[in-house]
């Protein structure tokens, strides 16, 4: 080997030990500024990568969201508490610098343990707590809608189910005799912590922890159930997801939502107005009731007023109007923005009422489908409406 | 009542497209019954409960343990 070879080989092989050295040298999580702790529910980690680096390099408030991944319930039980390296030894973050891909983790060195700012539930704190009411000093800000959906493969002849019969599917299993899907191992559910089963077992009145079926850890091992199962018997097939991900990529060229009928409900209805579109009408107009909120539960003032500004900030933006975060909740993260929807409720399951916030109704539709519905007018202004309202540049009812 | 064409098929569901109009529906609708049952020209499915265990008006049977 020549000279020049062997001084290349040797620069190379510093170059990789180096490089081997600083990804062994994970991130402080002492170095990260503005910290926002957050911790719970992952339906929202799309929304954070998306405005995260926005928010990290903000001029005049700059904040770094930095959050653990554990599951609706597991982040309300740390609501008030210390994330101490021994509950969260790391925590992914995302600052200016993030530009996409897996997001990075910091470790917990903090020499002072800090408290959890935020905690996201896809279910209502009542549901986690057995019942117990949120604490005084404390608000569950309701953020977009996620909705919940029961899968077949496309070859099933099945097209709705009923709250009755999925009450003794996942009840009973094989001895509910809900026919086509006896065999529970066709029957691909979540666990007990899933905010997916949650609002399930809300929807049809079996406890999460008491459903029959094969349990799944995630949502991709749900699909990978129903495509094991779909192999031997695509008629039994069923499986619980949430929308987001029937609406993404190709899961509706396999597979399709069944309609639900609800109790007390005439007719079965798909979460879109029809099995093809993407509207969530039905959600929206509370036909179908399958759906629940992103809560963000934070300290607050007697007023209701977060105590921590950044923690008003991050509210603010995922409760509010601006239309680059509302683009995101709808075409990434996959959500209905609560101003788009006409219905609301105090419970997970609980009985419907009419929403009356302001209405994005216009600009959730055009997002989705890239130009306006013939119903929706144009504004700049207030006055340009009859309802005098002008929302994100159309006219509301409300 | 406005319906659409009832097709039943043996092995299936009752699919029908009813378009859920008619005075089963709500058209200013407040209460949570009307909510769910409101009117709308989104597709609509009668799907009659086909079980062995369930009468309709009965109580739905205890879980079990």
């Amino acid at each position: 080997m020549s000279w020049p070879t062997t001084i290349s080989a040797f620069c190379l092989s510093i170059v990789l030990v180096a490089a081997t050295t600083r990804q062994a040298q994970a991130q402080s999580c002492s170095t990260i500024k503005n910290p926002l702790y957050i911790a719970g529910s992952t339906a929202l980690e799309p929304l954070y990568k998306e405005i995260g680096p926005k928010l990290a390099s903000d001029p005049v408030s700059p904040v770094t969201l930095v959050y653990l991944k554990n599951g609706s319930c597991s982040g309300v039980e740390q609501l008030g508490t210390k994330l101490t390296p021994a509950v969260a030894p790391k925590m992914f973050y995302v600052d200016a610098s993030y530009t996409g891909g897996d997001v990075p983790q910091c470790v917990n060195d903090l020499a002072v343990s800090p408290s959890l700012d935020i905690a996201v539930s896809d279910v209502f704190y009542e549901r986690c707590k057995n019942g117990a009411a949120l604490p005084a000093g404390y608000k569950d800000f309701l953020g977009p809608v996620a909705t919940m959906v029961m899968l077949v493969p496309k070859q099933s002849n099945q097209t709705a189910i009923t709250a009755e019969e999925a009450y003794y599917l996942y009840g009973f299993g094989g001895f509910g005799d809900a026919e086509p899907w006896t065999d529970e191992n066709s029957v691909c559910i979540r666990s007990a912590s899933s905010g997916t089963q949650g609002l399930w077992a809300a929807a049809i009145g079996v406890p999460p922890g008491s459903w029959r079926g094969k349990g799944n850890a995630a949502s991709t091992d749900v699909l990978n159930c129903l495509a094991a199962s779909a192999q031997k018997s695509p008629e039994r097939t069923i499986g619980i997801v949430g929308s987001e991900i029937y609406d993404a990529g190709t899961v509706r060229n396999t597979y399709k939502s069944l309609a639900f009928r609800a109790y007390r409900q005439n007719h079965a209805y798909y979460p879109d107005s029809t099995p093809t579109s993407y509207d969530k009408r039905n959600v929206r107009d509370g036909r179908y009731t399958a759906f629940g909120f992103a809560h963000l539960l934070a300290a607050t003032d007697a007023t209701g007023k977060p105590f921590n500004p950044l923690v008003e900030q991050l509210t603010t933006l995922l409760t509010g109007q601006r239309s680059d975060v509302l683009t995101n909740i709808i075409r990434n993260v996959k959500m209905v923005p609560r101003c788009a929807m006409n219905v609301t409720r105090t419970s997970d399951g609980g009985d419907l009422s009419v929403y009356t916030g302001p209405s994005c109704s216009c600009f959730y539709e055009t997002t989705l489908a890239g130009r306006a519905p013939d119903r929706c007018q144009s504004c700049k202004v207030d006055g340009d409406c009859s309802s005098s309202h002008c929302r994100l540049g159309f006219c509301e009812p409300r | 009542m406005a319906m659409g064409l009832l097709v039943a098929s043996c092995g299936s569901d009752m699919t029908q497209t009813d378009m859920g109009t008619g005075p089963q529906c709500a058209a200013n609708p407040m209460t949570h019954l009307e909510l769910i049952n409101s009117c709308t020209n989104a597709v609509a499915i009668d799907k009659p409960v086909r079980l062995a265990k369930f009468r309709p008006g009965a109580p739905l049977q205890p879980l079990p343990n």
